[in-house]
């Protein structure tokens, strides 16, 4: 069967544990295993639950941010999910939708909606209802109207299809005879099925104790208050009887207050919620299950419990009988005094050793496995739309028009919406870089692994990963916190090394190389200059040098050199509109040139400052300066960005000088804050208000093509020696 | 080094471009026709001045006293949002040894009217994922960078924000950041 794209929709899915989801969970994983491609479509839940996720095995679970009105239902609304389910069905290229539980007013909508995108529906019940209270009439009449254009209907035994089609009202006219009625065909009866080796049975040393076993939901509908009334007796006439009850809910109240009353604390044990990978070692605790549910259309609970091995004790009511041969389980009416002679009549049996879980086992293993309908679905023709019209106002006098009428305005909505968000627009999905091979190694191990977290190593090469994924990577790389202000400067020191051992290295090579190439008169400068700002950490000055090694580049004040990535490009200097020095960018991709600038104002010495530091361009007009300076409060600095504009071409206009300052790492939590203040070469300036690092400074003057700002917190001005803004060391470069 | 188109026969209104020192990835803002003439399809805010301009006249004369004043420069800043704002190009620019950039200019093709850029230093970045999120009615894939100034909680940044490309683009952008980003530079040294 070739490759079919399926849509689970529900309002019953995880987060919330239940039968339905896991039913819906198991269901996907099976179909992913065959090879299939499932999503989920459900609705959001709080603490942020909404949007997209990913489950094992390649899951892809959509959180549509509905509110859920009462235990995970929402109120049914015929066209507010429509928008929603026709932007995923067709970016997904989904064939089929598969809607489960009637009281899931999405998955019903999916049903309705479906037909407008060509996609077949396919919906299973999983649950018996009445006929006769408010809800029920409710929920029927709904079903009613969204069964009868629906393509397949799953039930999970036979007396849920029963009461599924009387109430769905699933039954035509007869075409030979008129007069009588004929059941639809499409129809069909699965029952739940569990995956049988994690049930296993272990049972516990034979000894004197005879343990029961109940797992369930602690709500009403499960029979609790039968266990209340039953448990206490049961204790009193089999004293090696003790009871193991796991499972949360509303009526624990109930079961404590019982075991108070009778004072059975030692007998029978409440464990709370269990887990689900914890259920096999409850289970193996005992060796009867007892359930007292007053409605259950299948009961997986039961099915469990028989292939771990223990013996069942259940009420008979709805689907259970269907579900296990009559020598593996014991049934009594819903009532105190049967239920009493069912596990009378179970303990007996137990104790008599005629139960083997054993043999037990591998006869659940053989009786249920998946199996799904889609291929019918899938050959049969899509009824059309005048068609879906007719059938529907077939449905009733006043539920015929007002179905029909609901029928048209989605359609017309849906018209709205293909305006709206039109199809070329839609962000389709493509698995072409996803490996399938892989997946399904993945998901047949991933069966056996529900709701282990996913941890994304770099094994998985996927594209898109969920967000919290990649939270959570983040998280393991986080550094420990430093505390101590000595911690912190050696910290900080040995990172700056070993971050900056190669910078040194690089700019000290840069620096060789900016001292090679500049001509003679401009070398000595250059040495001049450089033998004059040369102080060591603590201010003295040491001693002049032809070279500067790497140890010293950390205390010099400014250096400055420049990167050119464009060999052969001649440029010149400019500064204040004067030309100072031609430069050829040689032939080496990473050329350093030194230039001397002037920096500053009027009081700067004439050509007196050597700028000599590492900088590349980064965009045409930005290049980023490594210098060292030591601001007023002793943080040094690692960057100075230089934003320049390139008037090549435009006949040298005045470039103007932006300093962006680079604090030292950020991990340190250093900041640059107000009134910091440094000084390179005659030009000072100081920070008027705080930055972050990497700080654009304020432009004046000519137009800049780009500029990098590298800065959050706004603009600073540089006070320099002229007053405001600038050093204007401008530079152009003929030919870019 | 030159502006190149990866994908230049179904998106070429993205281009990348590449030196040593940075490289680029823009998205300008137009697209082909869906139908495959080949047609390109510009935003036309002044289209909005032009149709714009009579209303706000016809409403002009209609309201009455102060109200005038207000509904004009209601209207008048609704007008001007829409050209002045009207979004020209986004880029992604990396510098590989300092961080990434992620730039919205606003204004014409020939004409910025103004430009932000923020820029992520890579000690900061952790990393540059594709995402899928529901939009409104819609669902798209983004680019975003995950941030975490100061060891504090996480904070995303969308990349193209306001185009929000589709996934082909992203695609590449994706595969081609990849090399750039300092974890998978340690990974790959290791």
């Amino acid at each position: 069967m070739e490759r079919l794209n399926i849509a689970m929709v529900s309002d019953f899915f995880h987060p919330a544990v239940g039968g339905v989801e896991n039913h819906i969970y198991s269901l996907s994983a099976n179909l992913i295993k065959r090879g299939h491609k499932v999503i989920v479509i459900t609705h959001s839940h709080p603490k942020g639950r909404a949007g997209i996720r990913w489950l094992l095995p390649s899951l892809k679970v959509y959180y549509i941010p509905f509110v859920p009105i009462a235990s995970s239902a929402t109120l049914p609304n015929f066209l507010t999910s429509l928008p929603y389910l026709r932007t995923i069905l067709l970016r997904e290229h989904i064939h089929i939708v598969h809607a489960h539980a009637s009281l899931s007013s999405i998955g019903h909508e999916a049903v309705m909606h479906s037909h407008l995108m060509g996609v077949r529906s396919v919906f299973t019940d999983h649950s018996l209802f009445g006929f006769d209270d408010a809800a029920s009439i409710l929920t029927n009449k709904l079903q009613v109207g969204n069964l009868r254009n629906v393509d397949a209907v799953i039930c999970v035994s036979h007396t849920g299809r029963e009461n599924t089609v009387l109430r769905g009202q699933m039954f035509d006219p007869d075409p030979d005879d008129p007069t009588k009625l004929k059941m639809r065909n499409n129809v069909y009866v699965i029952p739940n099925s569990l995956v049988a080796d994690r049930f296993k049975p272990s049972p516990p040393p034979p000894s004197e104790i005879l343990t029961i076993v109940v797992i369930s939901r602690l709500a009403y509908r499960k029979g609790i208050d039968l266990l209340v009334a039953t448990a206490p007796r049961i204790c009193a006439r089999f004293p090696n009887v003790n009871f193991v009850v796991g499972g949360d809910g509303p009526k624990l109240i109930d079961l404590l207050q019982m075991r108070e009353k009778h004072r059975l604390q030692d007998r029978i044990e409440l464990l709370g919620a269990v887990k689900p990978n914890d259920v096999c070692s409850v289970l193996s605790r005992g060796s009867i299950f007892m359930n007292t549910s007053l409605t259950e259309s299948f009961g997986i609970a039961m099915l469990e419990a028989a292939c771990a091995g223990l013996y069942v004790v259940s009420t008979r009511v709805g689907g259970v009988p269907e579900i296990l041969p009559s020598d593996m389980i014991s049934f009594a009416e819903p009532d105190e005094d049967d239920v009493l002679r069912a596990i009378s009549e179970a303990v007996e049996l137990v104790s008599a050793g005629k139960h083997d879980p054993f043999v037990a086992h591998e006869r659940v293993r053989t009786f249920y496995h998946w199996d799904h309908v889609y291929e019918a679905v899938m050959k049969s023709p899509q009824m059309d739309l005048v068609e879906r019209m007719r059938r529907t106002m077939g449905l009733g006098r006043f539920a015929g028009p007002i179905w029909t009428i609901i029928l048209v305005v989605e359609c017309i909505f849906f018209l709205f919406l293909e305006w709206w968000i039109p199809r070329d627009d839609l962000d389709y999905v493509h698995c072409d870089t996803w490996d399938d091979a892989r997946f399904r190694e993945v998901s047949t191990s991933a069966i056996y692994l529900r709701f282990t977290s996913v941890v994304h190593k770099t094994t998985f090469e996927f594209l898109l990963m969920i967000y919290t994924c990649a939270i959570c990577r983040s998280q393991k790389t986080q550094r420990e916190p430093v505390t101590k202000v000595s911690e912190i400067r050696r910290v900080r020191a040995r990172r700056e090394d070993r971050r900056c051992r190669c910078r040194k290295h690089e700019v000290g090579r840069a620096l060789q190389e900016a001292q090679r190439r500049t001509s003679p008169q401009h070398q000595s400068r250059l040495i001049s200059m450089t033998k004059t700002e040369r102080t060591n950490g603590d201010g003295r000055s040491l001693g002049p040098k032809s070279r500067l090694n790497s140890n010293q580049i950390k205390t010099l004040k400014v250096l400055w050199c420049l990167d050119f990535a464009v060999p052969g490009n001649t440029f010149s200097t400019k500064l204040y509109g004067r030309v100072r020095s031609h430069w050829t960018c040689p032939q080496a991709s990473e050329a350093s040139l030194a230039f001397a600038g002037q920096g500053g104002g009027a009081k700067a010495k004439d050509d007196g400052c050597a700028m000599v530091g590492t900088a590349r361009w980064m965009y045409r007009d930005v290049c980023i300066m490594d210098g060292r300076l030591t601001a007023g409060r002793g943080l040094p600095l690692t960057r100075i960005i230089l934003n320049d504009s390139v008037s090549g071409g435009r006949g040298g206009g005045s470039g103007t000088g932006i300093f962006a300052i680079g604090a030292g790492s950020r991990e340190d939590g250093v900041e640059l804050g107000r009134g910091l203040s440094w000084d390179w070469q005659g030009v000072s300036g100081v920070l008027d208000r705080p930055c972050w690092e990497g700080v654009s400074l304020c432009l004046k003057g000519s137009s800049l093509e780009r500029w990098c700002a590298l800065s959050v917190s706004g603009s600073v001005r540089l006070a320099g020696c002229s007053g405001v803004c600038e050093s204007e060391a401008g530079l152009t470069g003929a030919g870019w | 080094m030159q502006r190149v188109q990866p994908l230049r026969d179904t998106h070429p209104q993205f281009s990348t471009f590449k030196t040593p020192s940075y490289h680029e990835f823009k998205l300008e803002n137009w697209k082909l026709a869906g139908d495959g003439s080949g047609k390109v399809i510009r935003p036309h805010p002044e289209l909005y001045l032009a149709l714009g301009i009579p209303v706000l006249a016809w409403l002009y004369q209609r309201l009455a006293g102060g109200l005038q004043y207000v509904g004009l420069a209601v209207g008048l800043w609704l007008l001007g949002q829409s050209v002045f704002l009207n979004v020209s190009h986004e880029s992604l620019v990396v510098y590989p040894p300092h961080g990434v950039q992620v730039e919205t200019h606003r204004g014409f093709r020939n004409c910025i009217f103004s430009s932000s850029r923020t820029f992520i230093p890579f000690t900061v970045l952790q990393d540059i994922v594709v995402n899928e999120g529901l939009y409104g009615w819609n669902v798209r894939y983004y680019i975003v960078a995950l941030t975490r100034p100061r060891n504090s909680d996480t904070v995303l940044k969308v990349v193209f924000p306001n185009l929000l490309p589709h996934f082909p683009i992203l695609k590449i952008v994706y595969n081609e950041i990849q090399m750039y980003l300092p974890q998978n530079k340690t990974e790959s040294a290791q």
